[in-house]
């Protein structure tokens, strides 16, 4: 190993893959599709470019490689490979054709309560494997949970992601895209957990469920006032420390609805686990594991067979439109920084 | 993890040595490049992990590259400003690079202006040198700190709360303490898969402990005064005294030695 220079293995590196076509083009970045030429296999090579940043590698650019390499698992995207080339860093990821934003909006698919167990069981599997690591995602949302060809659930982007666990640690409220962000980031929480990334995944099963997301609100404010209308406006009992949260106001006291009501086609089951999902304290609201163990997974019907899920046809051209869109685009609008976080953290979402 | 770990053996065998730079100079510029970045570190308020991270890559850094072709301040800087990043203690470059020019230039009261020449210089290197760091150290930036682990290691001392070892001793004491009997499980038939639990081996541990002894006896007078004027001793003889078997024949026997680093003459102020 101490007789391999770096610039030698960086070149090795570079040559076992081929690039092909360009497949899409952001700001800050370059998706091309690959192939790995000692095997075959597809993959999605992002070229991004080192030197156009004036603080160097931007820090999502490096959250991405750090947890990237760190991690491997069914439920999360492979970080295949990592090359430089000449100022521009590549990364070699493994190469997906869909995400699942894309197949909830297709309503010309049709899902059973068995396809979307299915697909929550994935979720929760890759991110309690974050969890365990102590890394928080921080952006879970469905336009970042790729689909492999034999079904499998991939959860991809870790711009945002970072440790976690450091009591006391200040960290940002402004992350997650505001549908699947936190009552207690909402609120302003500069400490939080695991939480945020359960909430998120709790959004996200219910949009499986709806078709459509569940409380899309257009500011941060409306976006409360949703939940809250949605879930019942939580007290003091509910939720001990809310009043101390730094962007704490009071809002109007909707009453409790239970979730059956909205949720018509639902179990019990299912509505059971949403509701630890979605519970305001987040001291008290469920974790992956304890998720994971939850009777709704062993209940009948069994999650559907990952490679017997429905599937959509790939179209590239669209895929490119979604590295293309900036993801500002559901942010905060009066947060320009988060905005501008968003525009980066793009670039290094694979959709390839 | 294990592309990093070396024979004691690699650093004759250096890119610096292969180079022409002798074994001691290399260790020598070592320890001042981390100097350096403790330095810097440190003016600029940084944590205890970021310096710890930012060294690791300054070490396996020059496993790939020769101290010739790359300087270790421009090094230490690069390694400095990528450590912020992945440990999430950003700084802006500007002060990193200001400090930097501080600590090499042993001028405090230095404030380089953004069009200088110096600052420009600074600025290039490190950005620059960013993709060169990145590409030797193979993109993998997750580091895992001794720190770490001496914290797993303190259920040993979880195991003395029932005791009041605190009325009598000061916390540090107590962790040496727990450190010693730990290290006697070690020497021990028995209990010595505690150790293998945790995945120590025994004997590379020993290592460690000569090779730090043997750092702070050098370096004692200039850079490691004890608080109160004693001097360490002069061997590291793990559980002389506490040792039920001192005929054990494993019990090794760490006079100081001038194997570790092939010198013994680290100093890196000088």
């Amino acid at each position: 190993m101490a007789t391999e220079g770096a610039d030698e293995s960086n070149l090795h590196t570079e040559k076992k893959y081929q690039k092909d076509a360009k497949i899409g083009e952001g700001t800050y970045a370059v998706v091309y599709q690959g192939t790995q030429i000692a095997t075959g296999r597809k993959v999605a090579i992002k070229k991004i470019k080192i030197g156009q940043f004036k603080d160097g590698l931007d820090l999502t650019a490096i959250r991405e490689v750090k947890f990237l390499q760190e991690f491997k698992h069914t439920n999360i995207v492979e970080l295949v490979d990592v090359f430089s080339h000449k100022t521009n860093l590549n990364l070699v990821l493994e190469y997906l054709d869909s995400d699942l934003e894309q197949i909830i909006k297709d309503k010309s698919i049709l899902f059973m309560p068995a396809d979307i167990k299915s697909w929550m069981m994935m979720m929760l599997r890759g991110l309690d494997h974050c969890h365990q690591s102590w890394v928080l995602h921080r952006d879970m949302k469905p336009n970042n949970l790729l689909l492999a060809r034999n079904g499998q659930l991939k959860i991809a982007d870790f711009g945002l992601a970072r440790d976690w666990g450091d009591p006391g640690k200040q960290m940002t409220s402004q992350v997650v895209t505001r549908w699947y962000r936190a009552p207690e980031l909402l609120f302003g929480a500069k400490e939080y957990s695991y939480a945020v990334d359960v909430w998120a995944v709790g959004c996200i099963f219910a949009e499986l469920m709806l078709r459509t997301p569940y409380v899309a609100g257009d500011s941060d404010m409306d976006q409360l006032t949703k939940i809250f209308h949605a879930l019942g406006t939580p007290s003091e009992a509910d939720w001990p420390n809310m009043t101390t949260l730094p962007d704490y106001v009071p809002f109007r006291t909707y009453p409790k609805v239970p979730l059956g009501q909205y949720f018509t086609a639902a179990g019990s089951d299912a509505l059971d686990l949403l509701e630890k999902m979605l519970v305001f304290d987040p001291a008290k609201r469920w974790t992956c594991r304890e998720c994971l163990n939850h009777s709704y997974f062993s209940n009948a019907p069994l999650p559907t067979k990952p490679e017997k899920l429905p599937q959509r046809a790939p179209e590239p051209e669209k895929v490119a439109d979604t590295l293309k869109r900036k993801a500002g685009s559901l942010s905060t609008d009066n947060d320009e920084k988060l905005v501008a976080r968003n525009k980066i953290a793009r670039k290094l979402t694979f959709e390839d | 993890m294990r592309q990093w770990l070396f024979d004691k053996e690699d650093f004759s065998d250096t890119p610096s040595v292969r180079d022409g730079i002798a074994t001691s100079q290399e260790q020598h510029d070592r320890a001042k490049g981390c100097s350096f970045i403790i330095a810097v570190g440190s003016k600029l308020s940084l944590p205890q992990v970021v310096l710890a991270t930012a060294t690791t890559f300054f070490h396996r850094f020059y496993m790939r590259h020769s101290m010739k072709e790359y300087h270790i301040y421009d090094i230490g800087a690069t390694c400095l400003f990528l450590s912020t990043k992945v440990e999430e203690n950003t700084r802006k470059l500007r002060d990193i690079i200001n400090a930097c020019a501080q600590k090499a230039q042993k001028n405090e009261k230095l404030q380089l202006t953004e069009d200088s020449k110096d600052f420009q210089k600074w600025r290039n290197t490190i950005i620059f040198g960013e993709g060169v760091l990145l590409e030797a150290i193979c993109f993998d930036m997750t580091v895992h700190h001794p720190h770490t682990s001496l914290i797993e290691f303190s259920s040993v001392i979880d195991g003395s709360l029932f005791l009041p070892l605190c009325l009598l001793y000061r916390p540090e004491c107590i962790a040496a303490g727990a450190l010693l009997l730990a290290d006697q499980y070690l020497s021990e038939e028995l209990p010595s898969q505690a150790w293998a639990q945790i995945g120590v081996d025994l004997e590379e541990a020993h290592d460690v402990a000569a090779a730090i002894i043997d750092y702070l006896i050098v370096n004692q007078p200039r850079r490691h005064q004890i608080s109160n004027g004693s001097k360490p001793p002069s061997e590291y003889r793990p559980n002389s005294e506490y040792r039920p078997n001192p005929s054990n024949p494993s019990t090794p026997n760490y006079v100081s030695q001038e194997t570790f680093y092939g010198t013994s003459n680290v100093s890196p102020d000088s």
